[in-house]
């Protein structure tokens, strides 16, 4: 009980903080009032979450659990959720727009993405996921009134309550095939079913239940990842919307997407190991080529980078491959070879992806902000021509990105897709006795991976040489913010740092993984000596 | 202590650097060679102290100062040794990447000559580039290139070797082509960069190579452990070889040797203080340095020692040949360096101990007396404005009194005339290829390795010694030295030759003559330019005497980084009937050109009609930039040309709207998909959702 609430004490303030907000809204719209409570909101969350991770290093209760990972990863979510509304700050808005509700949504948005990495309990999930998008609907709805933002709200609400759906239909079968909703319980069931210690005993072929639940789970999280071909809204709903919400949107889905499947795999997929490494590595390889392919020929800025991100979605789905590889590994008793260069495993360098691209991608949509006006955005790739003329520093800031983005080193997107492609290396099957052998398909999803982001250096680069080596096409774009400029400035010092000194992130994720994989481990031996 | 210093050394010329770079064009101007000559200064008294504060004690390995650790991702076990193990599959080889710092004999003196030599052509150059419009320019680049060679000889893994490899090679392209309104200057830095690719090339695949083979860049890691190496060099030996060839390869290109010496000559487009620098003491010298610090390598690899013992012996001799007929005094003086770094790489190649040993020792000595008389061609330059064409001048002592002198001390050093310092270091190469030459007549001590009491020796000549007497060429290893020995001691003759015949053709040879170009002031150089030139006369004057053989300093110093080297060269003493046969023939020599050239004399120009086909092979050196033209350079602009039409037709034409197109029009495709309508994508994401189960379950039944 203690532990539960230690878990949740920092979610249930920033909930009520956002609650708060909500009521708030009413006597006052003060942008300047509202803006920096809400960061201070997130420090004192990140201060409890800090006092919570002293009482308990890891471990958990029923329906929440905490540990290493989840604990960096939300310190990340809460600094990236304070640039995000430093950025907020930049924005200009009509009288009377509601600027209370804005900023509660934005709290009850990130305490939902705190929530989905905690989360134990296939319930706990699926409501933590649904207290992300329900605040995006509306924050969508507030970001601009005109006829296309209107209908890209629309168009996202509709299909995230149909992806919402799928999702919920494969977590039930779930429950059906185990009777539990709770991630130890289920993950006890399946491994006595199919993955027992016993090697003599009889393992039965993934039920068809199971087939169907994971496909029907991948589906629901593949909208949220914006993965090829549940990708179809994002380029609609970006172009749509303002660069604020295509930035919020950028990032905090596919960290809700990604961290709920590190937390699903290995629970709740247990004997289904096979069809889940496959489904990964279908959808991988579709995502990758199918978003870098499109965005090649983009010429709205938004829409580009929407592309991108399904691309980058692609690349952090491998991860997710070898980290089912890893668990049927551990499942059969084998070791895992995570580490094998003394790399995190599979899903650790997906989350490193996860990382490099969300710093990167807020700090992009931040410049994006800082150059827009109201009325007169950043749209088409011609609007920024020039820019180094106009805006060196912020021209500097924006090159640093997209060099992250295309992969380039030392910068923390060339660690990040390093990571994933060694990790798929990694992957060796057994030939013979004692020989081994790089796995084909692994081989194959690396090739196709530095093949992608080949292809996505095209269009990053290029949109770099419109920035520096292009003239200006018109008079300098009045630009203003000066805390959008700040958030900019603070991503890129991110990145530079990031890229510069990522041993410690390396190093945590591996040690992180380590002990994930021992617990796991542990759980499987436990669970086998229960009569 | 030593720590400290070692982090200090390469810091004061990047301060330099940069404030010059800042400062330079604006506040300092005049003033802009002031920060490089006091960092230089300081990093060269640093230098000095670090000689006698690092624990110098042979077979320790020495703990490198890491500066920054980038990113780590090996086992911690791995720290402590190599992982290498042949055939096994599923050891990767680890990540380590760190800038760090080195700091044992081998780095430490070449640390002291290069910070020594770069202080005094600092001072020089502010004499020497006075007026020049870029002056703070040239200085922060000079800058620069002292930071990249403290950083490079300071490495403490290949990787950041190789880096500031190319960081010098790029401020010496910047260097080269200082003057680049000049075309030919821009043609000639271009030309070394070009060059230098090449040999890149090699040395990057064999940092790969090492990298796979042991798992690790780290000197420590792949020198320090000769457990691993003996493992490779028996289970592998291909591979040793291939390694050892590849860095080389990087050697030959950096090091100007044949056939890539080509870029070398050219390179004297730069300024002049730039052509002693860096053309001629320092980085040129960096592939010497390499193939000594490989030595735990090369020295498992004999078939690899015989290819850089023959290489070098080629490049002295051919480049000797060729500096014969040059009348550019600068060109003299280059192709003079091609053949002495050849020398250094004779030794090398030989193997022994002692050769290696002597390699360093010339190394050192060369860098003294070489950049004495390329400062003091500067200083005839700076007198004849410019000019350095060797007909358009004669008879200068008497206007050049201090230049004639320091400049006679330069070449009779170069000449190898004892007891200057040039003689020692020659002598001990040319000692250690005798006695690789003459090695099967003593079988009963084992090659080359004399018998040593010292257990610890006695154990280090174990691997040197007793290489096979087959060479990778089919031919006796003993024959190929005694070729080689020849080969060098008739280039000791052709050196003193040439540098005399300049020598005299410069400051003798009839009436004074002064060019045009020199107006009516010719004089001599001011104190700026002619102090160096005394200080550095000093040390090609006496290096020799105080810390060759005579003492036994040197070697005794270096034996901390190569292990039993103090040993073998006591073991050896000094070889006098070689050290007789090269003074004598440096002596002819020296002696052949007073003759021909101390007074304007009909006989060169006989001599030269009567060897007709050879002067003008040696005034064409040997055609070899016409070979390279009509063999390479020609079929690569070919290729080039049919590369733009093949690339107008079928790359631009076809493959880029068609292949590389590919991806645009595989994103074009499904773009009537993306039509805007929530319907459909509900539907395509359930659709996709079906065929996914679908595929997936037909594959479980």
């Amino acid at each position: 009980m203690s532990e539960t609430f230690s878990i949740l004490l920092p979610h249930v303030v920033l909930a009520v903080a956002g609650a708060l907000f909500l009521l708030a809204g009413t006597f006052s719209i003060n942008r300047r009032l509202f803006g920096p409570a809400a960061i201070g909101v997130l420090a004192v969350v990140g201060w409890l979450l800090y006092g919570s991770s002293l009482v308990l290093a890891e471990g958990g209760a029923i329906a929440v659990r905490s540990g290493a990972i989840t604990q960096g990863f939300q310190y990340c979510c809460l600094a990236l959720g304070a640039l995000i509304i430093l950025q907020s700050l930049s924005l200009q808005q009509e009288a009377n727009s509601p600027t209370g509700e804005f900023y509660g949504l934005l709290l009850l948005l990130l305490d939902g993405l705190l929530l989905v990495s905690v989360a134990n309990d296939l319930i706990m999930l699926f409501l933590s996921l649904e207290l992300i998008s329900i605040p995006t609907y509306v924050l969508l709805y507030l970001g601009r009134k005109d006829q296309r933002s209107q209908e890209a709200a629309v168009k996202y609400f509709l299909l995230s309550i149909f992806s919402a759906a799928m999702l919920l239909y494969g977590l039930a079968f779930i429950y059906g095939l185990t009777g539990s909703t709770q991630f130890d319980a289920i993950q006890n069931v399946l491994t006595e079913t199919y993955a027992p210690r016993d090697p003599d005993a009889l393992v039965p072929n993934p039920s068809i239940l199971g087939v169907v639940a994971l496909v029907l789970i991948f589906a629901g999280i593949s909208f949220k990842l914006a993965a090829v071909p549940f990708h179809f809204y994002a380029p609609d709903v970006y172009e749509g919307t303002s660069a604020f919400n295509a930035g919020i949107l950028a990032v905090v889905p596919k960290a809700a997407g990604i961290i709920a499947l590190f937390r699903l795999v290995g629970h709740v997929t247990v004997g289904f190991e096979g069809t889940g490494q496959q489904l990964a590595l279908i959808l991988a390889g579709v995502t990758m080529t199918g978003g870098n392919c499109l965005a090649l020929l983009q010429t709205n800025v938004r829409r580009m980078l929407a592309y991108s991100s399904v691309a980058h979605a692609g690349y952090m789905l491998i991860g997710f491959a070898v980290g089912f590889w890893e668990q049927s590994q551990l499942h059969s008793g084998l070791s895992a070879n995570a580490g094998s260069l003394g790399l995190p495993g599979g899903m650790q360098a997906s989350l490193l992806y996860l990382l490099a691209y969300s710093v990167a991608s807020v700090g992009l949509f931040g410049a994006l902000i800082y150059l827009g006006r109201p009325g007169r955005q950043i749209e088409h790739i011609d609007d920024l021509t020039g820019l180094a003329k106009s805006q060196p520093i912020v021209a500097i800031a924006m090159a640093l990105f997209l060099f992250s983005m295309a992969g380039i080193p030392p910068l923390p997107g060339f660690w990040g897709k390093f990571s994933v492609f060694a990790s798929a290396l990694s992957v060796k099957q057994a030939v013979g006795e004692f020989g081994f052998q790089l796995h084909p398909a692994f081989a194959v999803l690396a090739v196709v991976g530095v093949l992608n982001a080949a292809i996505g250096g095209v269009y990053y680069l290029r949109l770099i040489a419109l920035i520096f080596l292009h003239e200006p096409l018109g008079a300098p774009r009045p630009t203003g913010g000066r805390s959008a400029y700040a958030a900019t400035l603070i991503a890129a010092v991110g990145v530079v740092l990031l890229g510069l000194v990522p041993g410690p992130v390396f190093h945590f994720l591996q040690k992180s993984a380590g002990t994930a994989n021992q617990t796991a481990t542990a759980a499987t031996a436990t669970s086998s000596e229960l009569p | 202590m030593a720590d400290m210093l070692t982090r200090l050394i390469p810091l004061f010329p990047l301060l330099a650097c940069l404030i010059t770079a800042v400062a330079g064009a604006k506040w300092l101007k005049e003033k802009s060679h002031w920060p490089v000559v006091i960092g230089c200064g300081l990093s060269s008294l640093c230098s000095l102290a670090l000689l006698f504060s690092i624990p110098n004690t042979p077979g320790e390995q020495v703990q490198p100062v890491v500066l920054y650790q980038w990113m780590q991702i090996v086992e911690p076990k791995i720290e402590n040794g190599p992982v290498y193990a042949p055939g096994a599959e599923g050891v990767s080889p680890g990540l380590d990447l760190k800038i760090s710092l080195r700091a044992d004999s081998l780095s430490t003196t070449m640390l002291a000559m290069l910070t020594f030599v770069a202080t005094l052509v600092a001072v020089y150059a502010s004499g020497y580039m006075h007026g020049d419009r870029a002056y703070w320019r040239f200085f922060s680049i000079v800058g620069l290139f002292v930071f990249s060679m403290i950083m490079l000889v300071l490495s403490a893994n290949f990787l950041q070797l190789f880096v500031f490899w190319e960081a010098v090679g790029l401020c010496s392209y910047l260097l080269i082509g200082f003057w680049y309104e000049k075309p030919e200057a821009a043609a000639a830095g271009m030309k070394a960069f070009v060059v230098n690719r090449i040999g890149d090339f090699g040395f990057a695949t064999g940092v790969f190579l090492i990298w796979t083979t042991f798992g690790s860049t780290e000197f420590s890691a792949v020198l320090g452990d000769s457990a691993a190496i003996a493992k490779l060099a028996s289970t592998n030996p291909y591979l040793l070889t291939t390694i050892c060839l590849c860095l080389f390869t990087g050697a030959i290109g950096k090091s100007a040797q044949f056939p890539l010496h080509v870029w070398l000559p050219d390179a004297m487009e730069g300024p002049t203080p730039v052509s002693a620098l860096i053309h001629a003491a320092t980085m040129v010298t960096a592939g010497v340095y390499l193939v000594a610090r490989c030595t735990p390598l090369f020295q498992l690899a004999p078939d690899a020692q015989v290819f850089v013992a023959l290489i070098g012996g080629i490049t002295a001799l051919l480049a000797a040949l060729i500096a014969l007929t040059q009348n550019d005094l600068k060109r003299v003086l280059a192709y003079s360096t091609v053949s002495q770094l050849g020398f250094m790489f004779l030794g090398l190649g030989t193997g022994s101990l002692v050769g290696i040993g002597g390699a360093m020792f010339h190394l050192v000595t060369h860098a003294f007396f070489k950049a004495l008389l390329f400062l003091g061609a500067g200083s005839v330059m700076h007198a004849m404005g410019g000019v350095i064409d060797m007909r358009e001048f004669r008879g200068l002592k008497r206007l050049m009194p201090q230049t004639h002198t320091t400049f006679l001390i330069g070449a009779l050093a170069l000449a190898g005339i004892p007891p200057l310092s040039g003689f020692w270091s020659k002598d001990t190469i040319l000692g250690a290829v005798y006695e690789q030459a003459h090695a099967h007549h003593e079988p009963a001590v084992a090659g080359a390795a004399p018998t040593a009491t010292d257990e610890h020796a006695d154990e280090s000549h174990a691997t040197t010694s007793a290489p096979p007497d087959k060479t990778m060429f089919g031919v006796s290893r003993v024959k190929l030295f005694g070729w080689l020995y020849w080969l060098g001691t008739l280039t000791a003759f052709l050196t003193a030759f040439y540098t005399f015949r300049a020598f005299f053709l410069t400051f003798y040879g009839g009436p004074e003559k002064v060019p045009h170009a020199a107006g009516h002031h010719a004089h001599e150089s001011p104190p700026s330019m002619c102090n160096p030139l005394w200080i550095l006369s000093g040390g090609a004057a006496l290096l020799g005497l105080l810390l060759g053989h005579m003492t036994g300093i040197f070697d005794g110093y270096l034996s901390g980084t190569i292990d039993g080297l103090k040993e073998a060269s006591h073991e050896h003493g000094i070889n006098w009937l070689v050290a007789a046969v090269s003074s004598v023939v440096a002596a002819i020599g020296v002696g052949l050109a007073w003759v021909m050239y101390k007074e304007p004399s009909a006989i060169p120009g006989r001599l030269a009609a009567l060897a007709g086909p050879f002067t003008r092979l040696s005034e064409h050196r040997f055609y070899l930039d016409e070979v390279y033209s009509v063999f390479v350079v020609k079929p690569l602009q070919g290729l080039a040309h049919f590369s733009r039409f093949f690339d107008w037709l079928f790359v631009d034409g076809l493959f880029v709207t068609g292949v590389s197109k590919l991806p645009a029009v595989l994103g074009r495709l499904p773009r009537p998909i993306q039509n805007g309508l929530v319907q459909f994508y509900a539907l395509a994401m359930m659709l996709a959702t079906a065929v996914l189960m679908w595929a997936l379950l037909s594959k479980q039944t």
